[in-house]
């Protein structure tokens, strides 16, 4: 029967110098780290870039953590901090939602499947790509929130925002995102059906 | 109070994320219960949300994670290869201290050897050397040492600082 080790466990033998527990906490935290990092920095290169990043600075951090927050919440403050500084390096002028011209187009992907499975695979699909056009704000907060289950509090304590105004940012995320829905991917999403369409 | 109340479609987001509060939760519910066609919207809120939290996480490239790891190897190198000298003062301190209390034993064992003994009576009793310790403390040998213990002592200390700080700049 396979024994899960538990991140604490795992941080303690990296910080006695075990090699192998580094590795394994990047093995099961490289497909969060690189899918947040992708939400905020747009694309997949850079995503790379500062999933790894990231993962330096968790090393070199790792003795600062104290256990006084989820090792996850944790994890995704870097993330975050490390996304905003590479996108305030590299991409001064990134567009956000409220502006006119968008950046991204979208290609026609057809009429979807008949069948339910690939009608939910071509929804899943389009709230995908949806997220992606959104600005990294209202797409991190939706992905920590809705994919991550990271709680308010939690999300305060990684994007470094109060309770209200995180509460009004999801807000807003989510209105975006039925907007973005309900331009783009009407074929999928039908409009009505659409997050936070009435 | 409560006949005032109108649910708007956020803040039925809000409950099905129970993000409300305790009066605003009591407010909806009582609403829920005498509008069903809410309690339909709830439903697919609901169903939405599951969607939202089902997206498949976006796997790295292959290799991803040896890379990570090849990084993380090469930066700790390269941390070792920038505090050198670490060793060679330490050793050098030891030494130094070492040296400083072997001395007077050493000093004592050669003193015993310049005696003279037995040189004109076939049986004599060694004399014990006696060290006037109020001498080698006001010795250059001991000042001087002392200084040199010192100052080894300091420029540890400061290089420690400097190392210290040369990392944390590193890291930031």
């Amino acid at each position: 029967m396979a024994v899960t080790i538990s991140d604490e466990t795992l941080i303690q033998q990296a910080l006695a110098g075990r090699q192998s527990a580094y590795a394994m906490l990047v093995k099961r935290y490289e497909k969060y780290v690189f899918t947040l990092a992708l939400r905020f920095v747009k694309n997949r290169e850079d995503a790379h870039e500062v999933a790894q990043d990231c993962f330096m600075r968790m090393f070199r951090y790792m003795a600062d953590f104290r256990g006084d927050c989820k090792f996850t919440t944790w994890l995704y403050k870097i993330v975050y901090s490390t996304a905003l500084n590479h996108l305030r390096k590299n991409k001064p002028d990134i567009l956000s939602l409220d502006d006119d011209v968008r950046p991204l187009t979208l290609k026609d992907e057809g009429a979807p499947d008949a069948s339910s499975e690939l009608e939910r695979d071509d929804r899943n699909a389009a709230l995908h790509r949806a997220i992606a056009m959104l600005s990294h704000d209202d797409a991190g907060i939706l992905t920590l929130f809705y994919l991550y289950e990271q709680s308010l509090d939690e999300i305060c304590q990684i994007m470094d925002l109060s309770m209200s105004n995180a509460k009004t940012k999801l807000c807003r995320a989510r209105q975006r995102l039925k907007s973005v829905l309900e331009t783009n991917f009407q074929a999928e999403y039908g409009g009505q059906h659409a997050p936070g369409a009435r | 109070m409560e006949n005032n109340f109108l649910l708007t479609d956020d803040m039925l987001w809000d409950y099905a994320d129970g993000i409300l509060s305790g009066a605003e939760k009591g407010q909806v519910e009582a609403y829920l219960q005498r509008n069903p066609e809410w309690q339909a919207r709830l439903r697919l809120i609901l169903g939405e949300k599951e969607e939202l939290s089902a997206i498949p996480l976006e796997a790295p490239n292959p290799g991803f994670a040896d890379r990570v790891m090849a990084a993380w190897a090469a930066e700790r190198v390269k941390i070792k290869a920038a505090a050198p000298g670490k060793d060679w003062i330490i050793r050098l301190i030891a030494l130094v201290f070492v040296l400083f209390v072997l001395a007077p034993a050493v000093v004592m064992v050669v003193a015993a050897l310049q005696l003279s003994p037995a040189e004109e009576s076939g049986f004599s009793i060694p004399e014990i050397p006696v060290s006037e310790w109020s001498a080698a403390v006001q010795s250059p040998f001991f000042t001087y040492g002392l200084l040199f213990v010192t100052a080894f002592i300091t420029l540890r200390f400061l290089d420690k600082i400097v190392q210290h700080r040369r990392l944390a700049q590193q890291l930031a």
